[in-house]
């Protein structure tokens, strides 16, 4: 049996890396690729401790999880086509005009 | 023996849920979704009045939880008063939607399927009873919200708000569900009572290891999550933007009624499911609670726009709220229960009278309040009571909760760390502060003349509304202060076990 800590640590990488993407990247589709990877990284969490706890609760949550993300993406394009059809645009930085 | 008819809100919301869009096809008359809406959200709303008085009814008592879905739904005291209030900011939001909107608003359908739909999320986080079910009823609640931030396409503003808002709220949904993940990966269990149970043990220790930093660093995601929801400052930056570029009537719903829901799960869980490790997380809330009311009050002093002023204001009022869980009494608990619950009449009320002003096309600029009393003397009536409540100024009703909210963090101050004192004395020399820029709106109402001599008739809805407004924030609480002490005394009780 693989000890869980392996998991722990390839989790915080994905994790990681997945916010190190959402804070860095100027492009809004990039962000929610970014996001999805932040998710993933909690779902590998849930499926590792599942197994090792022998209870299947966690691997549920993933099935959900799953099933979140792909609505978050739906919902998120829509949103963006919007405003793409307006600017021309998604890139985060133009974002400025509702501003003090 | 589980008795569905506990169910019943959720099943009438489904239902109109499904029949909204099936009316779309039936017919032309957009009159009709509002109706659809309207009619559910009364319905439900009686249904849990009468299910308050009558706990009998449902084969139900106030005093004991009742566990639905194999012990995933919890309805007790704590839960039922939240979905009253979700499901009465829900019906005021649909019945001020059709005054704003024009009468050919195009996808109103939408609209109110969405509306409802966020509606949903908000009561399943209320009776959540584990980490999958609250996570689950947030995302329902917030995707419809992005949604409705975004809903006026052609809005440059709504767009920009809906995309800001939609990015930011996936980003903080990763991070609690990661710090639910490390959680889990410790506990072992997703229920708040297997948490709770598991890590009373490990205080106590009944179960051995040395689980401290992971469960710091959970509990820490876990706020970062649910403070974007509240807004709480460092995660507050979305809120004045989606204040301003949403429509107002959902900017009412999220003022009001989202932040009570992010409310309600930080309650559940740093209140009672991290309880026994509170050592671990209690100073970053007493922080987060300072740097909240007084950045939040500061930034709101130089607004000029009325929704971004509010939104900065309601980042003040989540740092008040926010001093009564490091505590960790039932009197401080109650009074964050209390504050809560009248926040959300008062954010409500104010918004109110702000979508008013959009309706008729006054602007959301702070110059437009100028002369509104002779507009209309109950919306600025309407107005002052709000404002004077969300200062804290006797009689009204946000004096009451924010007078217990700081009594009972005091005594649990006084009584036990010192450091909490610091946060209460802060809150009131906040309050003091707010004064400021409360009484500027009040002063421009009352005191100017307005700046173009144009006639305006206020929608009748919002006029009862802000009539219904000014009668429960001024007589209503005020009178019964005993009662909703009571209420939300059981209530911390109920929540704290």
């Amino acid at each position: 049996m693989i000890d869980p800590i392996n998991f722990v640590v390839f989790s915080s990488i994905l994790l990681l890396i997945g916010a190190y993407g959402v804070i860095r990247n100027k492009n809004a589709i990039v962000v929610l690729m970014s996001v999805e990877i932040m998710l993933t990284a909690a779902n590998i969490n849930f499926v590792a401790f599942s197994t090792f706890y022998n209870v299947l609760s966690g691997q549920i949550v993933v099935l959900f999880v799953t099933t979140i993300a792909a609505a978050e993406v739906a919902i998120g394009l829509a949103i963006l086509l919007s405003l793409f059809k307006q600017r021309d645009t998604i890139e985060l930085d133009l974002l400025n005009r509702l501003r003090w | 023996m589980e008795p569905s008819n506990l169910f019943l809100p959720e099943i009438i919301l489904v239902a109109s849920i499904m029949t909204i869009p099936g009316l779309y096809m039936l017919t032309e008359t957009k009159k009709s979704f509002a109706l659809c809406s309207n009619l559910t959200l009364t319905s439900i709303l009686l249904f849990l009045i009468v299910s308050w008085f009558n706990p009998e009814v449902l084969s139900m008592d106030r005093e004991v939880s009742m566990f639905l879905l194999y012990g995933h739904f919890k309805i007790d005291i704590f839960s039922q008063i939240f979905k009253i209030i979700f499901v009465l900011v829900a019906l005021t939001v649909s019945l001020i939607s059709s005054s704003y909107f024009d009468e050919d608003e195009p996808h109103q359908a939408e609209y109110y399927t969405l509306l409802l739909s966020s509606t949903l999320g908000m009561l399943i986080v209320a009776s959540a009873n584990d980490f999958l079910t609250l996570f689950l009823g947030i995302e329902i609640s917030a995707f419809s919200s992005y949604a409705l931030v975004a809903f006026r396409k052609q809005d440059d503003k709504s767009a920009e708000a809906g995309a800001k808002y939609l990015l930011i709220g996936a980003f903080s949904s990763a991070l609690t569900l990661y710090g639910i993940s490390l959680l889990y990966a410790v506990t072992g269990s997703l229920t708040f009572d297997g948490v709770h149970a598991f890590i009373d043990g490990l205080s106590q220790g009944v179960i051995t290891g040395n689980f401290n930093e992971v469960i710091f660093i959970s509990s820490l995601f876990i706020l970062a999550g649910l403070g974007f929801k509240i807004a709480v400052v460092p995660f507050h930056a979305w809120a004045p933007d989606v204040y301003q570029g949403a429509p107002t009537p959902v900017t009412t719903l999220l003022a009001a009624a989202s932040k009570a829901m992010g409310f309600i799960a930080i309650f559940r869980v740093f209140s009672f499911t991290l309880e026994s490790v509170s050592e671990e997380w209690k100073l970053v809330l007493g922080l987060v609670a300072l740097a909240s009311m007084t950045l939040g009050n500061l930034a709101a002093i130089s607004q000029e726009d009325i929704g971004r002023m509010l939104a900065y204001s309601s980042i003040a009022q989540a740092g008040y709220i926010m001093i009564a869980i490091p505590a960790m009494t039932d009197d401080a608990m109650s009074g964050a229960i209390a504050h809560t619950l009248i926040h959300a009449f008062m954010k409500g009320g104010a918004f109110v009278v702000v979508a008013g002003l959009g309706a008729v096309g006054l602007g959301y600029s702070l110059d437009s309040y100028k002369g509104l009393a002779q507009r209309s003397q109950l919306l600025a009536l309407s107005m002052t009571v709000c404002l004077l409540s969300l200062v804290g100024i006797p009689p009204f009703a946000g004096f009451i909760s924010k007078f217990l909210l700081f009594y009972g963090t005091l005594q649990a101050g006084l009584s036990g760390e010192t450091w909490i004192i610091a946060l209460v004395i802060a809150g009131v020399l906040n309050s003091a502060l707010s004064l400021y820029y409360y009484l500027k709106i009040i002063r421009y109402m009352y005191l100017y003349e307005p700046v173009e001599a144009k006639e305006v008739v206020f929608p009748s809805s919002i006029r009862y509304i802000s009539l219904m407004t000014i009668l429960l924030l001024g007589i209503i609480f005020p009178l019964y202060w005993q009662s909703l002490f009571e209420i939300c005394k059981e209530a911390a009780i109920a929540l704290m076990g």
